[in-house]
């Protein structure tokens, strides 16, 4: 069957008793699509994912994993679904190897094979050191990232993660970082609801504001961030000393917005269009001007988040 | 074979092999240790009473096993993967519901059922020790080889019954501490009240065939009625695999009810013929006359009918107030009728079939009376749409539909018969020539159960009574209806006109 779209999510609800948590959310995903799911506590994220994942059921609306019902074909939809809760769950009385022996077992997977994949991720994840303890013996963060190696020793076509990051320290959170990359790079489907949105805006290739159930907001990075459809970009420059008469240097070229000075750093709007970006560059170089670091600031998505005007749920 | 993923899982959190071995081990040390104390300190010509002491040791041990520890393991299992999250984690791969349900009734259990092994030759031993010392040889090794055969499948139906009820409450409810107050304070009362009851429990099976081989030097009997005992090891086993088929449901969808109509209603044709099975052994098995007259049987045991009735009953309101919002987020009106509000009058002509067919066993009604019987068939009816209605609401609601069938029972079926009987206690305390006339009981269908077969035909009031108590029986239901269209209204109402998606 060929799709090409690996999830669908059509008008989706989601009521909790007489509480309407997810309002009517559309949703799909291609492969190679990483999607960043923000929004204050209780806008319905976490509910969103349980919905996608079939964990808890829809008022109305479909949701569909490689065009298969969630709800229909729970158990074909498991076999390309990879979904690590908030707080995932272990059992504490096994080890490590034995508890992802348990799962690749749940998903049939050939000994051999069962062995060399839960090998590997071990070490992706670096608990190679930890495959005999006890899984009640680990930290929250290596908790965190059993449950990570839990979810992707099936090798899922989609993946949902719910706050994938809360626990880690910074290196394993740069480490995940690189990890989610290289997994959108493979092809995969994936959608992460964070609040750490510097992370986001580093590796997600979209973004969907979450309020009260329903999305506010969705489109790439970009989009969101209002960076994209714009043809000025701010550029940031650092001197290698201080000029003093930066300023007159400056107004001598031609197409520079608003420029600041500030000792040796230099900010300005110009043309987004990397050709003339270079071009620029060479002019500041001709001018006189000691270039140590020229680089452009794209816009914040935390900025854009509270621009957005998401009120907090209390 | 993915249930043994589960399974291994489970039987390593038990400890795996190095401990179950151990615990093997030990209890077959002691019983050697114990039995070799008790032969030399024994005269070799009192022999017989060491073996059948160990025999009835063994037999609890063995009962023990299966019937308490085995379905606790389970409980605490199924309590354990829904306080971790354990059990989405399960639902999340794919493992079927078949295989999850395996995987729970063998991986808990396997340290029960590998001692239970361990005792089946230890019981042997010691069973046709007794047999030879009795005289009887070998037979008394059958006996005991089929009580525990009995014992089994007792065993499964009840760990099918555990595991079924721990899916459903998270395992929050101890069924088992449920099971055994109720063997304990109450369990011979309903048993002699339901006989299908005594069937289902295993008294007729297992408990005899353990009575026969260990009393045979008393009672110097045989086994009573194996046609008693083929039912009970069928019906249990039918309505073990009734039970697992619903659990395999609710461990993958457990926002669903465990039963769908059509599941519920082949554990209510089941449920009647047990009940039926029941009342047709009971006089090969209890002695007359018995304390409890023969009517308590006929209305205690459609009781039983109509709760077990409430299951089917439970899943087409549920189905119907899906199918409700469903319509009504799509912008559709729902039906004011459909298929599922049809149920209460199919559950009512089973109930009736069921009452008429236990009349000529323990109602005895002239044939010109029979058509008494009409009247609690009605009050049933009306009680199931009551319970329908009652249901709708409570999901509507997002309430416990289990919370709301018990307060309608305990209000609209329990508390009449409660505040009649406290009048006649009253009555007879204060030696009061005034009698309660039954208009109380009248208002519930059990107590229109009990005025129609307590009350007679001659006296005029009784009918009056029972007319009077149907006329509120039926205001209650019509005031159900509307609370349930109400709903369905509001349900409408609330969701306004069509709002426009955004689909990217």
């Amino acid at each position: 069957m060929a799709v090409d779209k690996l999830l669908v999510m059509r008008d989706v609800r989601v009521h909790y008793g007489e509480f309407l948590a997810v309002d009517g959310l559309s949703l799909e995903l291609e492969a190679g699509e990483l999607w960043g799911l923000v929004g204050p506590n209780g806008a319905g994220k976490t509910t969103t994912l349980r919905a996608a994942a079939g964990l808890v059921p829809i008022s109305s609306g479909t949701v569909r994993i490689l065009g298969w019902d969630v709800f229909e074909a729970p158990t074909v939809v498991a076999r390309h679904l990879g979904f690590t809760p908030d707080n995932p769950a272990l059992y504490d009385g096994l080890t490590v190897e034995q508890y992802l022996d348990f799962i690749g077992h749940c998903y049939d997977l050939p000994p051999l094979q069962r062995a060399e994949r839960i090998d590997h991720w071990l070490e992706v994840l670096w608990l190679r050191d930890k495959r005999t303890a006890k899984v009640s013996s680990l930290s929250r963060g290596m908790r965190q990232r059993l449950a990570v190696a839990r979810t992707l020793l099936s090798d899922p076509h989609l993946i949902l993660l719910d706050e994938p990051a809360a626990g880690l320290d910074p290196a394993g959170r740069v480490h995940f970082r690189r990890l989610l990359a290289s997994l959108r790079d493979q092809g995969r489907a994936i959608i992460v609801s964070s609040h750490i949105l510097a992370d986001l805006s580093e590796y997600c290739t979209h973004i969907a504001m979450m309020e009260r159930g329903r999305v506010i907001r969705r489109g790439t990075v970009a989009e969101v961030t209002g960076a994209a459809g714009q043809r000025q970009a701010i550029y940031q420059v650092r001197l290698a000393r201080v000029v003093g008469d930066a300023g007159r240097r400056l107004q001598a070229l031609p197409g520079l917005v608003h420029p600041k000075i500030d000792g040796k750093l230099i900010s300005f709007e110009f043309d987004r269009d990397p050709t003339a970006a270079a071009e620029l560059l060479q002019r500041l170089l001709a001018a006189g001007l000691p270039v140590a670091e020229f680089r452009t600031l794209e816009p914040d998505l935390e900025e854009a988040y509270l621009r957005s005007g998401i009120a907090q749920v209390d | 074979m993915s249930f043994v993923a589960l399974t291994k899982a489970h039987f390593r959190l038990s400890g795996g092999w190095r401990q179950n071995l151990l615990i093997i081990g030990t209890y077959v040390a002691l019983v050697v240790a114990l039995a070799s104390a008790a032969y030399c300190a024994t005269n070799p010509d009192e022999y017989r009473v060491v073996h059948g002491t160990f025999l009835i040791l063994v037999s609890v041990v063995q009962g023990g096993l299966v019937l308490l520890v085995a379905p606790s393991a389970i409980r605490r299992a199924v309590f354990r993967d829904f306080q971790s999250g354990m059990i989405e984690s399960h639902r999340l791969t794919p493992l079927s519901g078949l295989s999850l349900v395996t995987g729970y009734l063998t991986g808990p259990t396997a340290q029960a059922f590998l001692l239970y092994a361990v005792g089946l030759p230890i019981g042997g031993y010691f069973a046709r020790a007794y047999g030879q010392s009795l005289g009887i040889g070998a037979v008394s090794v059958v006996d005991w080889y089929l009580s525990q055969l009995c014992l089994l499948t007792l065993a499964i139906m009840e760990l099918a019954l555990v595991l079924l009820v721990s899916l459903a409450t998270a395992g929050r409810a101890n069924l088992m501490a449920l099971l055994v107050f109720f063997g304990v304070f109450v369990g011979w009362g309903l048993v002699r009240l339901v006989p299908g009851l005594a069937l289902l429990a295993g008294l007729w099976s297992a408990g005899r065939l353990l009575m026969n081989l260990l009393w045979v030097p008393y009672a110097g009997a045989r086994p009573g009625n194996p046609a008693a005992m083929g039912w009970a090891m069928l019906l249990q086993l039918a309505i073990a695999t009734t039970l697992l088929v619903a659990a395999c449901r609710k461990v993958r969808a457990p926002d669903r009810p465990a039963f769908t109509v059509r599941l519920g209603l082949v554990l209510l044709m089941l449920a009647g013929l047990t009940l039926a099975a029941g009342l047709y052994f009971a006089d090969s098995f209890q002695q007359r006359p018995t304390p409890v007259e023969p009517y308590w049987e006929w209305v205690a045991s459609a009781t039983v009918f109509v709760l077990v009735g409430l299951l089917p009953l439970s899943a087409a309101a549920a189905e119907r107030q899906r199918q409700d919002r469903r319509l009504a987020w799509s912008f559709s009106t729902p039906p004011r009728l459909c298929r599922f509000d049809a149920l209460p009058l199919l559950l009512t002509v089973l109930s009736g079939a069921l009452m008429f067919a236990m009349v000529p066993r323990r109602l005895e009604l002239p044939s010109a009376q029979l058509s008494r019987v009409g009247w609690p068939v009605l009050a049933v009816g009306l009680s199931f749409w009551t319970d329908y209605c009652v249901i709708y609401l409570a999901r509507s609601r997002g309430r416990s539909t289990f919370l709301a069938l018990v307060l309608s029972w305990l209000v609209l079926k329990a508390l009449p018969l409660a505040i009649e009987m406290g009048m006649i206690l009253i009555a007879v305390l204060t030696d009061s020539s005034r009698v309660s006339a039954g208009w109380m009981a009248g208002l519930s269908p059990v107590g229109t159960m009990v005025l129609t077969v307590v009350g007679s035909d001659s006296q005029s009031d009784s009918r009056w009574v029972l007319i009077g108590g149907l006329a509120v029986q039926s205001v209650l239901a019509g005031l159900a209806t509307l609370l349930v269209h109400r709903a369905r209204d509001r349900l409408l109402s609330r969701l306004g006109p069509a709002r426009p998606v955004a689909i990217p």
